[in-house]
């Protein structure tokens, strides 16, 4: 059997007309998120005589993941907002066929040189610029919210969804994801289910592109402050914008062990930040059920990685830390929410 | 960690091991209060059942609670005590969701001392690592 790299290699080469000598080197495996396996790799080739190279990203489909996701809807967004004030990294072959690398896969390019890590934003330079990454990471958002999904060429690829039914469209699938999946009974998390559904959100303002994961440690940042790409859209699809918004806000995502959401700036300031630049309101009680909605569906993913792990269909030690690190957490995050923390 | 972490290359699989080191610490924490907290745990949510039991309008669970009310923990391994958690746990949740469809003063007392209980679970499963 070919190793990785010749596979690559032989794949790249039907894809890319004229191309000879084409070679795949430098391939290593990074942190890409535990619903994908990914890779870096230099790709090299002669073409009409000069010779090319490219720094690629390979993100294959594993056994099992966190998310069940379609690879397809993904690389659609990706495609989608190449180019537009959403910065995403360039989308080059989308591959369903296992034959080729073993599993289905897609490649983009690597945007180089820049961090994503959430723990290095408390690191000089970086700790200098949050102010400056709360701006363009909820302004981005609000960007996101501004696009016709229609004009994105992106209806079809991902599920339609009425303005009212948004909620109801998520709520369901995450409480499957917790009657399927839970290995011990969770009765935080089946309260706020029943409040949620006694107490539901208004219609949303808009159906929107959601990106389904919008959170510090999903964005490529520079030493300026500057945020530079957008990644992870696996769990991308058409929603109400303010789910976004409250995954955004998620207790989890308060790296710096305080109240600033993302590690970055304060709750009120980031809705603030997002409703100037979306042009839309977070209204308080709208906003609060999709807060809680971002518990119920963080605990639906960790309860998926601790039972793939349990059931050995995915022993990546990613799953079983996020399962338990994080599920009291989100516990946690309901329970405050719901005005039962003490 | 610090010492040994740098050295393993390549990076990928220098943050495999830094998962699996927080595990550890992780692990750790659990190895020492796993038993403890599920017997406190365990006790608690019998004494709130049988607090219940009465004020329950549905018979069959009732008797459920009490029947449960009156187990106990006489096997002291972590998985045996994980075993009458889940049950409790799971009939917690069933009188959770009874008593928010009664109405009454008795039932807005029980359901006071659930909430204070789901609370006082997950401090109990608060880990040292964590950021919130």
């Amino acid at each position: 059997m070919s190793s990785l790299e010749e596979q690559l290699a032989q794949y790249v080469e039907k894809k890319i007309p004229g191309a000879a000598q084409v070679r795949v080197d430098q391939l290593e495996q990074i942190s890409g998120g535990a619903s994908r396996q990914t890779y870096r790799f230099r790709l090299g080739y002669s073409e009409g005589g000069t010779a090319r190279e490219r720094r690629l990203i390979l993100r294959r489909d594993p056994a099992a993941s966190l998310i069940d996701t379609d690879r397809k809807v993904e690389f659609a967004a990706y495609k989608a907002f190449f180019g537009t004030e959403v910065p995403v990294p360039e989308v080059l072959w989308l591959e369903d066929d296992p034959s080729h690398l073993g599993s289905p896969f897609f490649i983009s390019v690597e945007m180089t040189g820049f961090q994503t890590a959430p723990a290095r934003i408390f690191m000089e330079p970086y700790a200098a610029h949050h102010q400056k990454m709360a701006e363009q990471k909820w302004s981005i958002l609000g960007a996101i919210t501004r696009h016709d999904p229609a004009k994105l060429g992106l209806i079809g690829t991902m599920e339609a969804v009425k303005p009212e039914d948004c909620w109801q469209r998520e709520l369901g699938y995450w409480e499957g994801v917790l009657d399927s999946d839970e290995l011990i009974p969770q009765p935080t998390m089946r309260a706020a289910i029943r409040w949620m559904r006694r107490n539901p959100p208004p219609p949303a303002q808009k159906v929107c592109v959601v990106h389904g994961d919008y959170r510090t440690g999903n964005f490529l940042y520079d030493e300026e402050g500057d945020i530079r790409g957008i990644l992870d859209w696996e769990m991308s699809h058409l929603g109400d914008p303010l789910e976004d918004l409250g995954w955004s806000l998620n207790r989890a995502w308060c790296w710096g062990g305080d109240d600033r959401r993302g590690g970055l700036v304060p709750r009120e300031q980031a809705i603030a930040i997002w409703e100037k630049a979306s042009g839309l309101k977070a209204d308080p009680a709208a906003i609060h059920w999709w807060e809680l909605f971002a518990a119920v569906k963080g605990q639906g993913i960790w309860v998926s990685s601790a039972h793939a792990w349990e059931t050995g269909s995915n022993k990546d030690p990613i799953l079983v830390l996020s399962a338990w690190s994080l599920m009291n957490l989100q516990d946690r995050a309901a329970l405050e929410l719901m005005g039962h923390l003490k | 960690m610090m010492r040994v972490l740098p050295a393993i290359s390549p990076t990928y699989h220098q943050g495999t091991v830094g998962m699996i080191a927080t595990l550890l610490v992780i692990a750790a924490d659990e190895w020492d209060r796993g038993a403890s907290r599920r017997l406190e745990e365990n006790q608690a949510m019998r004494d709130l059942f049988r607090k219940a039991a009465p004020v329950v309008s549905d018979k069959a669970l009732s008797d459920r609670l009490k029947q449960l009310a009156s187990s106990s923990d006489t096997d002291y391994r972590v998985s045996a005590l994980e075993d009458n958690n889940c049950a409790l746990r799971a009939a917690l949740i069933e009188l959770h969701t009874q008593i928010e469809s009664q109405s009454g003063n008795e039932a807005r007392e029980i359901e006071n001392a659930i909430w204070k209980e789901i609370a006082k679970s997950t401090e109990r499963r608060r880990l040292s690592t964590a950021a919130f």
